[in-house]
């Protein structure tokens, strides 16, 4: 596919090429509006105007350089969505740092190797994480914690609320003017994972990250209430929706925690989510939940084959029920925009029966993350959408590749890595896809040995496999993804285990069963509920191998 | 407690059956959204808060009740 012209007449939004100019242009231009709302335990809502939202950013940043922060200094992002977390890594790429974003829902020693891998000197956390963290300030692998909720108790911990006090005076005595930043300077490490067992740290530039947005706004259009529970440590909720949204001035609700994510989405009604399969599932589920206790089950499917016939011959869609449906069980919302996964077509074509637009988009966290994604004027349901006019896409053996500037500088500390993935600037995603007559994206299967959850999470077998290794009874052991629905990202971890046969001697298969069982779930209390084994299941021979010894996965599912 | 259980799985997921040793993962297929919704209703029930990393270990349906028992919800 050849790169489409493009100029910046296209861009319905401001364009900026590095984070302090964008703060600058968003207060300028959306100023007094709503920028940032949230919800307390107490159902509160609590709102910043961007004024407000780029004030704080600016203090807080003062107050950081009064830490003696260096541009380019590596500065760790551990906590659960909230405003403060937005503020803080603001006010870190504004200053020509780089923020590390921690990924929250990893084992405590996990969340420690990679703030040391990422050599970040300064970590923000909320204080859930910070026992876990403490430790990392005393070996001297991290010199400053700055705590973002509550008081801290310990001396060595600074509350984040003296940051901004601190700056905020300073501020106001003699404001700093902006920055100068490079556009080249990279603004996010993000963790990804990669086919080995460690999670890789993917460097994106301020101009790549930038740009990303900007491209995405050609296609997309936001309305003005947009609700998201996307965790901010991926590029797909940092970028794509919290970044997004303040590109286009729009109002940004978040959710702190997956428990009251369809409490705050109830609350929010907003007209615009970005969201997972997951989510959607999730809705789906709870409307048609209702209707069936209230025994109209069977009535609403003869009412959406009525409406998909209608829909089919290219009639208007118009059901006072559907209608009412839709009011109850969605609220104000219009439009989802879905990645991470893969949506089916069947919810895909359920929701816009109701009046609800479904945009598939693709990314992977290498190009910020957005390569693709359906138009608001042009949908194709089941592909995923034209790729980004500033993308070059081509497909090496059915392998979608791309190239162009949002695409990673590459990961950080590992050349080996980086020279495979990036060749002469061509990113290989390891999706497998082609794209139709108009242009559109559709993607097929993954060449990457990564098993993908309905929300959006990926997960390389090698890391659980490396842990189910250390059981002393396991010999050899393969996990892989067990189709547990109709559809791809429909899967149920499963550990296929070649016991050893020296040490399973005089036991029965029930035994030997039974005992890995307990073995895997000491494993599982440590882990997240999606990253759990489901099912263990024994072999009595040993896998069959490739010439260098390697397990043939595909052989042995 | 366990009919109270039951009662707030069925109102969350729909589903039924429920016993003390029934795992939300294995046995019900619940994924991770399901779960967090079936302890947000457990924290309005007993106006508590569950960490979501304490989540990770309750399992089955008695570690859930193991866990308010510590901390002192024996009652419905």
């Amino acid at each position: 596919m050849k790169i489409q012209p493009y100029n910046k007449a296209d861009y319905t939004v401001p364009f900026y090429d590095t984070f302090p100019q964008f703060l600058e242009g968003i207060a300028k231009t959306y100023g007094p509006r709503p920028a940032l709302s949230w919800f307390t335990r107490r159902q509160e809502e609590k709102t910043l105007t961007y004024l407000e939202l780029t004030q704080r950013t600016a203090d807080l940043r003062r107050g950081l350089l009064e830490q003696g922060l260096a541009p380019g200094s590596h500065v760790a992002i551990l906590s659960e969505n909230s405003a403060d977390w937005i503020i803080s890594f603001l006010a870190v790429v504004s200053c020509g740092c780089v923020a590390v974003c921690v990924d929250t829902e990893q084992s405590d020693s996990i969340i420690r190797e990679m703030v040391c891998r990422s050599d970040a000197k300064l970590l923000f956390l909320s204080s859930t994480f910070l026992s876990i963290c403490l430790p990392l300030l005393d070996s001297g692998s991290v010199e400053r914690i700055v705590l973002m909720d509550g008081p801290a108790r310990d001396e060595r911990v600074c509350p984040i609320s003296a940051l901004y006090e601190q700056g905020r005076a300073l501020e106001a005595a003699s404001p700093l003017p902006a920055p100068d930043v490079s556009l080249e300077q990279t603004a996010e490490i993000v963790f990804t994972s990669g086919t080995t067992s460690q999670s890789k740290m993917v460097m994106l530039s301020q101009k790549g990250v930038l740009q990303n947005l900007c491209d995405s706004s050609i296609y997309v259009c936001f309305h003005q209430r947009v609700f998201c529970s996307l965790p901010f440590y991926h590029a797909y909720g940092l970028n794509s929706a919290v970044l997004n949204t303040f590109l286009r001035g729009a109002h940004l609700y978040i959710n702190g925690d997956l428990k009251t994510a369809m409490r705050d989405l109830h609350l929010s009604r907003p007209d615009t989510m970005l969201t997972v399969p997951l989510m959607v599932e999730a809705i789906h589920n709870q409307m048609w939940l209702t209707v069936e206790k209230a025994g109209k089950a069977d009535a609403l499917k003869t009412l959406m084959k009525a409406a998909r016939l209608c829909r089919q011959l290219h009639l208007p869609v118009k059901f006072k029920t559907l209608e009412q449906l839709r009011e109850k069980a969605l609220g104000t919302l219009r439009l989802l925009i879905c990645g991470g996964a893969h949506l089916s077509r069947e919810l895909s074509e359920e929701f816009e029966l109701l009046g609800v637009q479904v945009l598939q988009g693709y990314g992977i966290t290498e190009c910020a993350p957005l390569i693709s994604v359906n138009c608001n004027y042009a949908n194709k349901i089941g592909s995923v959408g034209l790729p980004l006019k500033t993308l070059e896409l081509r497909l090496d053996d059915g392998e979608v590749c791309v190239r162009g500037p949002s695409v990673m500088q590459g990961y950080y500390q590992d050349p080996e890595q980086t020279a495979q993935a990036l060749e002469d600037g061509w990113f290989r995603t390891g999706d497998l896809g082609y794209t139709d007559q108009d242009g559109f994206l559709y993607l097929t299967g993954r060449k990457k040995n990564l098993i993908v959850f309905k929300n959006g999470k990926k997960i390389s077998p090698e890391k659980l496999e490396e842990m189910l290794s250390a059981i002393p009874m396991v010999k050899e052991v393969m996990v892989y993804g067990t189709a547990n629905g109709a559809f791809a990202d429909d899967v149920k971890l499963t550990a296929s285990i070649y016991p050893d046969p020296q040490r399973c001697e005089g036991l029965s298969s029930y035994e030997i069963l039974e005992h890995l069982q307990q073995e895997v779930d000491k494993i599982n209390r440590d882990l997240p509920t999606y990253q759990q084994i489901q099912l263990v299941n024994i072999r009595e021979k040993e896998f069959s191998k490739t010439g260098t010894k390697k397990i043939k996965r595909y052989d042995n599912q | 407690m366990l009919k109270l259980i039951q009662d707030i799985i069925y109102n969350v997921t729909g589903k039924q059956g429920i016993t003390y040793e029934t795992d939300f993962v294995q046995d019900l297929a619940l994924n991770s959204f399901d779960v967090m919704n079936i302890i947000s209703a457990f924290e309005d029930h007993f106006d508590t808060t569950i960490p979501t990393r304490e989540v990770w270990h309750l399992h089955q349906v008695k570690d859930v009740i193991d866990y308010l028992a510590q901390k002192g919800f024996t009652q419905p």
